[in-house]
């Protein structure tokens, strides 16, 4: 085939894109602002911590090394927030799939003994990858048959697993010599080889690039994405026209939860070589802003993790030389979600530039507005 | 004298000027009827007077004096009220609750029911709108549906009363009911905008017709009296028209699509009761009746949508079972009822839309991928084939007009291989001349030696597209005819049920 043409974007799909790059762009800058505003109040200043920030994450080699290794398990959270989310499901269950795909990676990593190095990595990160995967099943399952709201369901039984992990790091799989709740480290052949040397950053960010290609691939060029999108987009037209909405929910939440434990594993068997109490707790939730900054699209994701890997890499700097808490990196990525969900916010400020500019007041019809919080 | 009177009257949407000065008078207690096809501006010129657009240019003026309405409670203070196409309506309050929504008699902080009940029994009772105000609105027809949107307006003292497409849902009974209650209130000195494309109503009912076409004012004068339908037509569509639909089937052949013992209940409710038809091929069969007679369930069971308590489908001789994508895949096409929720993905590209039904066909997949470059080249073909107006294949669905639409939905049913057409309200809310193309391309398809099955809620196009009619009521086939044989008025005391026939010597005809 031509290869030309078999990536050519239109300039309808130009402007929609930039449209939904604006979207995101003007969302993160507007939380900047506001934290900038709250960093002021609290008596800093908000344009010399943000420089430092930046200039703390790109100073050496480990930094950028910290930013990339901060940005993998957002990758994945990101990446399996935003499949899910094509078809409208909101799966915030990627939490506890995550974690417990970092319980059985921790599980595996130790436990079995007679792989070598490479065949055990995939083999730990394959049933880690599985077991979120068949938690997924198991909410789409609820959602499908009884029609149970996902939201609910993912929510209890992230309760669940983190007690279970607990349970488990501090009962059956606690480490022998250890003061604090945790499982013995893994083999040193389920580890992740390091990119940089000395610094946190494995091969697993390569892996979720990988994962990152093969959901935009999958999207934009298959039968399957084309399913994905009509179901998103409109179920009853799907319906109309044979396209079953109840099978693409199980494949996305299969997806989703394979994609969010298999970050669990990748972490366990990365930087944490373990599995501890509340080791990967959060990065479930924070999976929510990056796949909503990254415009719920696989490649756009990329993009958001790296950006809040830059903020938590640098926000450690400013840590260290200010009493600002790292903390309000979350609030950044929570203003964020508050921007992207509502995009009218965006659109009418755009609309009130407009108006100040024009002499004579112009009068567009409603902006088609996208609404990624409109759930059946 | 004039109670609303708007003067150059212009509106520019990016990329086009809706409205290019327009003039618009109305005088008090006189029934406008404002013609043109979708597009043409009267929904805009319409929303403007009523506050949810701005004009660019021009000045509107009420009672002489002039006024800005900026949003809809403005134009509602000055007592213009807009009965929309769609129902606002709670369909679990009572008639009473949704009249005064909004504008309730207060008794300090509680409404004063009993004040609210005399008022709107006052307002019922003198117009003859001949309903209960503590009925609940899901228990009404659409028709009463009507009137009780007309009453909100009154409640709200209406002096004009603009009625978006009115007659577009009601049977011809239900119409004749609404052109005597315009009457009772133009009587009464309210004065009424009416927007619509169906000629013979206007007629009826109108002072004075107006005519836009193209954001441009055509003429504005036309009295009732000194015109007739054809000239009408001509001047909203700019070239003459071919009103008088019907074509005679060329070659009736054999059955090619037969549905035996159909039954559906929803919750309870026998919504279907032993439906048997026979559609031969180069035959359009079409379905009249009441809309909420058991059509949707007849259409979603014929496509493999619902699954029936009982239905056996034949296709040239074999069963036809399982969902919606056997079948299609064995040739029954759908035109569905509802453009924009079962239609299309209005967010989605054309490209996205043309090929929906059709995703697995080996011209858009291989190997589980797209193959973009047929795909392409497939919505060219519909785009072109189906005169779709559109500045490429890459825009959303929701960016085309409703015609627009309906073409491209017509032709990815229509250019793949097919052996039924089921289609429903094909014209519904659509332009007059996108509407006869798309009835030529129904005539088409039939000649060709398909089968065609139509169901539409339009009375005169039922009546005339199809060659045998079946009427629908209450679940059950009360009439099967040739549409020749009976008048409208008589199939609407069939629709109504006011009449039953026992034998039905056509279909006894049709067997052999």
């Amino acid at each position: 085939m031509n290869k030309k043409k078999f990536f050519h974007i239109s300039r309808e799909q130009w402007k929609r894109a930039l449209n939904k790059v604006m979207v995101s762009a003007v969302s993160f800058i507007a939380s900047i602002v506001i934290v900038g505003i709250v960093i002021w109040i609290s008596g800093y200043s908000p344009i010399e911590t943000y420089v430092s920030m930046v200039k703390g994450a790109f100073r050496s080699q480990t930094s950028i090394a910290l930013v990339f290794s901060e940005a993998t398990p957002l990758l994945f959270t990101g990446l399996a927030f935003a499949i899910a989310f094509r078809v409208r499901l909101v799966n915030v269950g990627i939490e506890g799939q995550m974690m417990m795909g970092a319980l059985v990676g921790a599980i595996v990593g130790h436990f079995v003994t007679f792989l070598p190095h490479i065949p055990h990595v995939f083999f730990t990160m394959l049933i880690a990858g599985l077991t979120g995967m068949v938690i997924a099943l198991f909410i789409g399952f609820l959602k499908v048959k009884l029609g149970a709201n996902e939201v609910i369901i993912s929510m209890m039984l992230n309760s669940i697993f983190t007690y279970i992990g607990s349970y488990l790091a501090n009962g059956p799989l606690r480490a022998k010599v250890t003061g604090v709740a945790q499982t013995e480290i893994i083999q040193e052949t389920a580890l992740l080889s390091k990119l940089v040397p000395k610094s946190q950053l494995t091969t697993g960010y390569l892996i979720g690039l990988f994962i990152a290609i093969v959901l935009a691939f999958i999207l934009d060029q298959t039968v399957l994405g084309y399913k994905i999108r009509i179901a998103g987009n409109n179920r009853i037209a799907g319906e109309t026209y044979g396209i079953k909405a109840t099978k693409l929910y199980y494949i996305a939440f299969m997806i989703s939860g394979f994609v969010a434990a298999l970050g669990g594993s990748i972490m366990t068997q990365g930087p944490i070589t373990r599995f501890s109490d509340g080791a990967v707790a959060g990065y479930g939730f924070q999976g929510i802003s990056v796949a909503a900054l990254g415009a719920y699209n696989p490649l756009g994701v990329i993009f958001s993790s790296f950006l809040y890997g830059v903020l938590r890499a640098g926000s450690y700097t400013v840590n260290r030389t200010t009493n600002i808490p790292y903390e309000f990196v979350d609030v950044i990525q929570v203003m964020v979600v508050v921007f992207v969900s509502a995009p009218q916010i965006i659109f009418s400020v755009k609309k009130w530039f407009k108006k100040r500019k024009t002499a004579k007041p112009k009068h567009l019809p409603d902006s088609p507005a996208p609404a990624p919080d409109q759930n059946q | 004298m004039q109670i609303v009177s708007m003067h150059n009257i212009t509106k520019i949407f990016p990329g086009t000027k809706a409205l290019d000065s327009v003039n618009l008078s109305l005088g008090e207690g006189e029934i406008l009827s404002l013609l043109g096809e979708n597009g043409a501006g009267k929904s805009t010129l319409m929303n403007i007077l009523y506050g949810i657009h701005h004009p660019d240019e021009g000045e509107i003026f009420f009672r002489e004096k002039q006024v800005d309405i900026r949003k809809p409670m403005d134009a509602i203070h000055l007592g213009i009220c807009m009965v929309h196409q769609h129902f606002m309506l709670v369909p679990a309050f009572s008639i009473l609750d949704n009249i005064i929504a909004g504008a309730e008699p207060k008794f300090g902080p509680l409404i004063d029911r009993k004040k609210a009940y005399d008022r709107v029994k006052g307002l019922i009772d003198k117009f003859h709108f001949n309903l209960d105000p503590n009925v609940k609105v899901s228990e009404l027809s659409v028709g009463e549906q009507q009137r009780v949107e007309i009453l909100k307006a009154l409640y709200r003292d209406a002096k004009v009363l603009i009625l978006d497409e009115p007659t577009a849902v009601l049977t011809p009974g239900e119409v004749d009911d609404l052109l005597e209650m315009m009457r009772n209130l133009r009587r009464s000195g309210t004065s009424i905008i009416i927007i619509t494309h169906k000629l013979r109503e206007t007629l009826a009912v109108a002072d004075r017709i107006m005519v836009l076409r193209n954001g441009v004012l055509i003429r504005d004068d036309i009295k009732p009296e000194d015109t007739n339908i054809e000239e009408l037509a001509h001047l909203m569509v700019g070239h003459s028209i071919n009103l008088d639909l019907h074509r005679e089937a060329e070659h009736v052949g054999e059955v090619g699509f037969e549905v035996r013992d159909l039954s559906i209940t929803e919750n309870g409710v026998q919504k279907l009761n032993n439906i048997n038809f026979k559609i031969h091929k180069g035959e359009i069969v079409g379905v009249a009746g009441v809309e909420g007679n058991g059509q949707t369930q007849l259409l979603e069971a014929i496509t493999g949508l619902a699954s029936p308590d009982s239905m056996t489908v034949m296709l040239n001789g074999e069963p036809l079972t399982g969902d919606a994508y056997s079948f299609l895949h064995r040739g029954v096409v759908h035109v569905p009822e509802d453009r924009l929720s079962m239609g299309l993905v209005p967010d989605l590209s054309l490209k996205d839309n043309a090929i929906l039904g059709h995703h697995d066909k080996p011209f858009a997949a291989k190997h589980g991928l797209v193959q973009k470059e047929n795909i392409a080249a497939f919505t060219e073909k519909c785009i072109r084939e189906f005169n779709v107006k559109t500045p490429n294949s890459d825009v959303l669905a929701r960016a085309l007009s409703g015609g627009n639409q309906q073409k491209l939905i017509m032709a990815r049913a229509l250019s793949e291989e097919s052996e039924v057409l089921v289609v429903a309200q094909p014209t519904r809310g659509i332009d007059v001349s996108a509407s006869e193309y798309i009835h030529e391309q129904i005539f088409q398809y039939r000649d060709k030696g398909k089968c065609v099955f139509l169901v539409s809620a339009d009375l005169d196009e039922v009546y005339q597209m199809s060659d045998r009619l079946l009427v629908l009521f209450n679940g059950e086939i009360v009439l099967e005819c040739k549409p020749q044989d009976y008048t409208k008025e008589e199939l609407g005391e069939f629709m109504l049920g006011a009449r039953k026939k026992e034998s039905i010597p056509f279909a006894k005809e049709a067997d052999d």
